[in-house]
């Protein structure tokens, strides 16, 4: 390379205009230094946050708000999770507890949140409910809104890694290395996870035949003390209607 | 070979036969300078200040601040709206039933769950605006077809009352006072406060007038007033009252 050439190279690396982005947003300013709980936080980029309970992964424009060091609410936005002790993630629709070791992916993208669970298990709770759902790895479900006082739970499913590969893709390459990485680990339980998977569909049914009886007969019941209850209803304003002296005792 | 890329070939050619290769990279280097330099000297031109450039980069910042500050203030929202779908259930059970229970049957109506509640909502409202044509169409048989399966698939829909309200008025036109006093006495026990019931308690005077009740629709009248007094119904009511007076 001639000398005209690099300095050439060597000027328009100082004269190129290089945009450096957004700064990430914390509140209150600076709580995640100053450890200051509870602390909102919005990622600028691929922002890794190491907690005690957990190592974070944001996806940029992802916003948590860090309770303490062992509890995050995810606000929106996708995260990689790796817990070191134990942490719980929760939504406005329930609480995820990952173990320890535990590896996985949350996405709040739209109304119900995503959990794809990588190693580990990942344990659930609906909100309206006290009971924790274990949830193995290699599987995929979808946390929804409220039905009935409960928020609802969608069938766990093996999850496509393709679909997977597209939401961690968000976080950027660091997280999709991690995931090539443990794909081979998840690939080998795939069997397990099918079998687990369809092992917990099989009780879910079972479990919903027998509720079918007892929620029929409950129908019944409630249906008959409408009726009574239509008919007093009936007869009391046909009285009023038709001015018929309630009071008056009857000759 | 495009013939453009011919002729600026054939340009560049004799060029670099005049000029040495190094020279000719001294001369882009040197234009290359004077081209960033001007760039430079334009841009200073109109960023001359620098405390507005740092006061921008504030503004800016205080922005996103704000920003997540109405997303984390929307979240709140959000889990007082969970919370509450939490627990309206069981308060429905418990105090929902009658006329004591229609502002909680109010409030469940618009905080169902959400996906799956705009669809049930958009549906719901094209079979009342279905119903409403077929009703402003004069065609009450099919609008009290379509409003009997609305009442029966979307009991929690916010056009629940009116639904009620076209239902009787169509029953009426079809001749069926029976099922119509019937529409309306339900009316009377699940929206009380409802200023169509104040309407549809006037259809049920009109009907006891058509039957020589006289007396009786009096009486439904005065109620109607009593109830609803500031409302156009009770102009409506006391204008009926005058005419049966008459």
């Amino acid at each position: 390379m001639s000398f005209g050439v690099r300095a050439l190279v060597w000027l328009l690396c100082f004269t190129v205009d290089i945009q450096v982005k957004a700064n990430p947003i914390s509140l209150p300013e600076g709580c995640i230094s100053q450890e200051v709980y509870p602390c909102a936080y919005k990622s600028s980029q691929s922002d890794q946050l190491a907690l005690v309970g957990a190592t974070l992964v944001l996806a940029p424009a992802t916003v948590v708000t860090l309770q303490d060091q062992q509890k995050t609410h995810l606000v929106s936005g996708v995260m990689w999770i790796q817990a070191t002790h134990s942490l719980i993630l929760t939504t406005p629709f329930g609480a995820i507890r990952g173990k320890e070791g535990s590896v996985w992916v949350a996405a709040r993208l739209s109304q119900s949140i995503d959990l794809y669970t990588v190693s580990g298990t990942v344990e659930v709770l609906r909100r309206g409910t006290s009971k924790w759902d274990s949830v193995p790895a290699g599987l995929h479900l979808s946390l929804g809104p409220m039905s009935r006082g409960e928020a609802v739970l969608g069938w766990p499913e093996p999850f496509q890694p393709h679909e997977l590969v597209s939401v961690v893709d968000k976080i950027g390459p660091a997280a999709i290395q991690s995931l090539r990485q443990r794909l081979e680990v998840v690939r080998s339980q795939w069997r397990e996870a099918i079998i687990e998977v369809s092992q917990i569909t099989q009780n879910q049914a079972l479990r919903m035949i027998a509720q079918a009886d007892e929620q029929a007969r409950l129908r019944r019941i409630a249906r008959e003390r409408e009726e009574n209850e239509t008919k007093r209803l009936h007869k009391m304003f046909d009285d009023r209607v038709h001015f018929r002296d309630l009071d008056t005792p009857k000759k | 070979m495009p013939p453009q890329a011919v002729s600026s070939l054939s340009l560049i050619q004799p060029i670099h036969r005049v000029m040495n290769l190094t020279v000719f990279l001294v001369f882009c280097q040197i234009l290359t300078l004077l081209m960033v330099s001007a760039f430079g000297a334009f841009r200073a031109h109109f960023a001359r200040d620098p405390l507005l450039q740092v006061q921008i980069r504030m503004l800016k910042k205080n922005v996103a601040t704000e920003q997540l500050r109405t997303q984390l203030l929307l979240e709140d929202l959000t889990e007082f709206k969970t919370y509450v779908a939490t627990h309206l259930p069981e308060i429905i059970k418990r105090d929902g039933r009658h006329e004591k229970g229609y502002p909680v049957r109010n409030l469940a109506s618009v905080t169902t769950s959400m996906p799956s509640s705009r669809i049930q909502e958009h549906m719901s409202n094209q079979q009342f605006l279905k119903a409403k044509s077929a009703y402003q169409t004069g065609d009450y048989d099919s609008t009290r077809e379509l409003l009997e399966n609305f009442i029966r698939i979307h009991p929690y829909s916010v056009h629940i009352v009116e639904a009620h309200y076209l239902l009787e008025e169509s029953l009426f036109h079809l001749g069926r006072e029976e099922a119509s006093a019937q529409t309306i006495e339900k009316m009377v026990r699940q929206f009380p406060e409802s200023e169509l019931t104040g309407f549809a308690m006037i259809r049920l005077a009109r009907l006891l007038e058509k039957q020589g009740k006289g007396l009786d629709a009096v009486q439904v009248y005065k109620t109607v007033l009593q109830t609803f007094p500031y409302h156009d119904v009770s102009a409506a009511a006391a204008r009926a009252l005058r005419s049966l007076e008459i």
